[in-house]
């Protein structure tokens, strides 16, 4: 059941919402958690039901790991929380990396090992997480005694339990502990229903509709074309594009749905494609996952107190580790291990040039170099192999040549003596003839990434997230959001269009992670 | 923001979301009247029960098709595009299933041989209905070589129409009248007693018999013949769709064709390759046009190639009229039981002994001259309400 699904829309959502409503108006607040518990376990069996039994064994058993570390010598708790991080490694491996790691031994030892073919269990990556993260701060006494029920509905919480954002017990138990008391529950659904709306648009309008252009493209690279240089810009940053949408845009929608509960939700994007370098691009990017990186493993391996080298020694370790969280495969590590080179590159020049600034063609400069870079990056995260990324990247300097559309030639008459030293033709554009209508949403896409403020900044007034940073004033940020009847009508609009544009709904790309 | 002005919010969006509840649900219940939200196994047993035919227009037909070509277990199947529909059942005298509809090329057939052919027991024959226009390479596109190629792991059928507003979008195409959707909506029959099955069925012009061919509901022998041409003769005339002119023989579709063979006779596949008819009236057009050379070409290519399999039907001016065609595309059945007899009588063919001659020559007899027979043995009720009889 995705949260863009009409099942989900017009049948979960609203009997969901009104029952645990009114169970709060009758103060029923201890029913009212144990209705939402129930809910999201049924919002996650719907997927695959049999992995209910490793999400309930994965909730019991560290919530057992966590009572009994509140209670042991710091000597036995050392042992105990061993034994949970080995726990909760072990069963993200298993089902993760095992058939990877089986294949590279195949491919070293041309062995023929048999793979088992296992399949993720959704959302895995991340509730590991955020469970280590929970034994590890009850290990340093960061973590008081909560009850079952409270943990277990921390868990399961369905709007961020597929695909984030990464919740942090310290951010999220209290709001559990005191669900439903002193809020204005009108106000919450008004607040939360906005950024679900948004948050739809962005999954629905935009992302489902540029899937085709990156799909189309890196599709015929997997089949060993070379793109022409066009072409393969195009997919490449319609792939940039689409996974911000998608990924951002769940993001709104699970804050959306986690205020509508009374619940605010970490902020996980702020308008990453603004950034202009790619330390400032990682501060805006899937955030949860980068705190909780930096919290638990950066910080750990010695951060930056250990000298420059040892610094950049550990960025790249999490960097790696961090791409191959996002999947079993050697492409996603190279993606962190180049995200890696990035930020190193990038925290060695500012320790050469804590100063420079450069005005405003400076800043367009750094804009366009970490784009740049980001986009290169992508390449390796969307490629299924090597092959088909470096044809991409061939095809994205030339390799595949030019080509142009029929109608262009007048207009081009001026390099008929560089044809075909340029490889220039003109003929059909594959991307033209894929799905002309959707390159709309291209420039649509664009002026909203670079130019509009994020559902945090526009909503900051009504406390949509937690831990909200603002940022500074952009043109469309004086578009000023408040829960009056223009805006009904406005949002009221928007709802209708994605659910009659809801065409072939994919799924959401982050899912697979 | 005062706590009034927050619930004038919700309320219109409300307003909204319940306008669209409403919309979607009775979209819903017209679709369950049609009989287009049952399980598709209660579908098949339903068919097989009742001869009933079936059109869903909410759901892409390959599901469908997949279970009950497993259900059917058949020795002989035709794949390729509608084109391929009017082969039959009781053409053989083994278990046949007809998978027209989901191949629309080589390299979709060879997406169905992965998928489907190759998975489990595969049949002994398939019968591969070409279409020319298939192997067209447009001469005025440099970059049909390169992406989009055909979809490496989808074929038609399988892709899943937008449901939830069908009907309203039918009703806007004028595709269904108020007095369908009243007819719909007020049927005193359940959604699967009608002897059709499906939107497309109920209120469209076709639907599936248990055997996976098609039956057209108009009588197409009352239709004139120059008015069954009509829609083809206008492809020709802008050089669209399947008449785009000045092609060459796509190289691509030619691998893919050879990739298909090869993996169905590695997998003891016999392979019938036939060329799908055109009317006469329609290939002295295209003769007349002057610019359709390179169906001449992939035809040569292809008795050069496939010497034992291919059987080149693309004009069958010599044993079937054109009242046997059904319209400027598409032979009747009689067309195609005349191509599949000759086929089978072809030496070493993997059909020799596959046809029923008999019934094939009776029935050619009876209906020759004719684009549509009535087939008492596979859908009594259409046969009955149709009223046809030899």
């Amino acid at each position: 059941m995705l949260f863009s699904s009409l099942t989900f829309l017009f049948c979960f959502l609203p009997i969901v919402l009104a029952t645990f409503h009114f169970l709060i108006r009758r103060e029923q607040l201890d029913l009212a958690k144990m209705w939402l518990i129930a809910s999201s376990i049924i919002f996650y069996g719907n997927f695959i039901p049999v992995h209910l039994l490793l999400l309930a064994f994965s909730t019991v058993a560290n919530f057992s790991l966590g009572r009994i570390l509140l209670t042991s010598t710091r000597k036995a708790a050392k042992v105990v929380l061993v034994l949970g991080l080995i726990l909760n490694l072990s069963i993200l491996t298993a089902f993760k990396y095992t058939d990877f790691f089986i294949r590279n031994l195949n491919a070293l030892f041309n062995a023929d090992l048999p793979t088992f073919g296992l399949v993720l269990p959704l959302a895995l990556s991340f509730f590991s997480f955020q469970k280590i993260a929970y034994l590890i701060d009850v290990y340093k006494g960061g973590a008081p005694r909560y009850s079952f029920r409270d943990f277990a509905l921390f868990v399961v919480f369905f709007p961020q339990l597929i695909a984030g954002p990464i919740v942090h017990h310290r951010a999220i138990m209290p709001q559990i502990a005191k669900l439903g008391r002193g809020r204005d529950a009108i106000l919450d659904v008004a607040v939360g229903a906005t950024a679900f709306i948004v948050g739809l648009f962005k999954k629905m309008g935009i992302a489902d509709s540029l899937s085709i252009y990156s799909d189309m493209t890196f599709g015929g690279a997997s089949r060993g074309l070379t793109p022409d240089l066009v072409t393969a810009w195009m997919g490449v940053v319609s792939f940039a594009l689409q996974i911000y949408f998608d990924f951002s845009g769940y993001s709104d929608m699970a804050l959306g749905l986690g205020r509508m509960f009374g619940i605010k939700l970490p902020v996980n994007f702020l308008s990453p494609y603004k950034a202009t370098s790619i330390i400032e691009f990682w501060r805006r990017w899937h955030i949860t996952l980068s705190e909780f990186l930096k919290n638990y493993l950066y910080i750990p391996l010695g951060g930056n107190r250990r000298g420059p080298l040892r610094r950049y020694a550990n960025m790249w370790i999490v960097m790696l580790l961090g791409g191959l969280w996002h999947g079993a495969n050697w492409t996603f590590v190279i993606w962190g291990g180049l995200h890696g080179l990035y930020l190193s590159v990038n925290h060695a020049f500012q320790t050469l040039q804590p100063s420079a600034t450069g005005g405003r063609a400076g800043k367009v400069l750094a804009w366009t170099s970490t784009m740049l870079a980001v986009l290169v990056a992508w390449v390796f995260f969307r490629a299924p192999d090597f092959p088909t990324a470096f044809r991409m990247l061939s095809g994205m300097i030339g390799g595949g040549g030019i080509i142009l559309p029929s109608a262009a030639k007048p207009f081009f008459a001026f390099v008929s003596p560089l044809e075909n030293f340029l490889n220039i033709s003109f003929g059909g554009m594959a991307y033209l003839a894929a799905a002309p209508a959707n390159l709309v949403w291209i420039p649509v896409a664009l002026v909203i990434c670079l130019f509009a403020p994020n559902v945090a900044d526009w909503l900051s007034q009504w406390e949509l997230a937690l831990r909200y940073r603002s940022e500074p004033v952009s043109a469309l940020r004086q578009i000023e959001w408040a829960p009056t009847v223009p805006w009904g009508i406005a949002l009221g609009f928007l709802l209708a269009f994605c659910v009659t544009y809801q065409q072939n709904t994919t799924q959401f790309l982050y899912f697979q992670f | 923001m005062s706590r009034v002005s927050a619930r004038r919010f919700l309320t219109v969006i409300l307003f909204v979301y319940a306008i669209l509840a409403t919309a979607i649900a009775g979209n819903l219940f017209v679709l369950w009247k049609a009989g287009e939200l049952q399980p598709v196994d209660f579908i098949i047993r339903e068919q097989l029960r009742t001869g009933a035919l079936y059109n869903a227009l909410s759901v892409g037909f390959a599901d469908y098709k997949y279970v009950s070509y497993h259900n059917a277990a058949p020795e002989i199947v035709a794949i390729g595009t509608s084109r391929a529909m009017q082969i039959r059942k009781h053409f053989f005298v083994k278990p046949f299933y007809n998978l027209g509809g989901l191949a629309n090329g080589p390299g979709q057939a060879n997406v169905l041989a992965d998928r489907l052919l190759l998975q489990g027991t595969p049949p002994k024959v398939v019968i591969f209905a070409l279409d020319y226009w298939t192997f067209c390479q447009p001469a005025t596109t440099r970059s049909s070589e390169r992406p989009p190629a055909e979809a490496e792991s989808v074929h038609d059928g399988m892709s899943q129409p937008d449901r939830y507003f069908l009907i309203y979008r039918l009703l806007i195409e004028r595709s269904m009248s108020a007095v369908d959707l009243a007819g719909l909506v007020f049927s005193r029959h359940g959604s699967t007693d009608t002897g059709r099955i499906g939107l497309g069925a109920r209120i469209g012009g076709s639907g599936f018999a248990p055997d996976g061919s098609i039956y057209y509901f108009a009588r197409v022998d009352q239709i004139p013949l120059d008015r069954r041409w009509t829609e083809i003769l206008g492809r020709m005339q802008t050089g669209t769709a399947q008449m785009i002119k000045d092609c060459t023989v796509s190289n691509r579709a030619l691998s893919e064709l050879k990739r298909f063979v090869d993996k169905m006779q590695a997998a003891d596949v016999g392979v019938v390759l036939i060329l799908a008819p055109l009317p006469g009236a329609v290939i002295e057009k295209m003769i007349a046009e002057g610019r359709y050379q390179y169906v001449h070409e992939l035809r040569r290519l292809l008795i050069e190639r496939y010497p034992k399999q291919f059987h080149d039907f693309f004009d069958m001016r010599e044993i079937a009229s054109d009242n046997e065609f059904l319209d400027g595309l598409h032979g009747g059945e009689i067309v195609y039981m005349r191509a599949v007899l000759s086929a089978a009588h072809r030496v070493g063919s993997p059909l020799h002994e596959l046809v029923d001659e008999r019934y094939l020559r009776t029935q050619i007899s009876l209906w020759s001259g004719h684009a549509q027979i009535s087939n008492g043995p596979i859908t009594p009720s259409f046969s009955a309400s149709t009223g046809m009889v030899p």
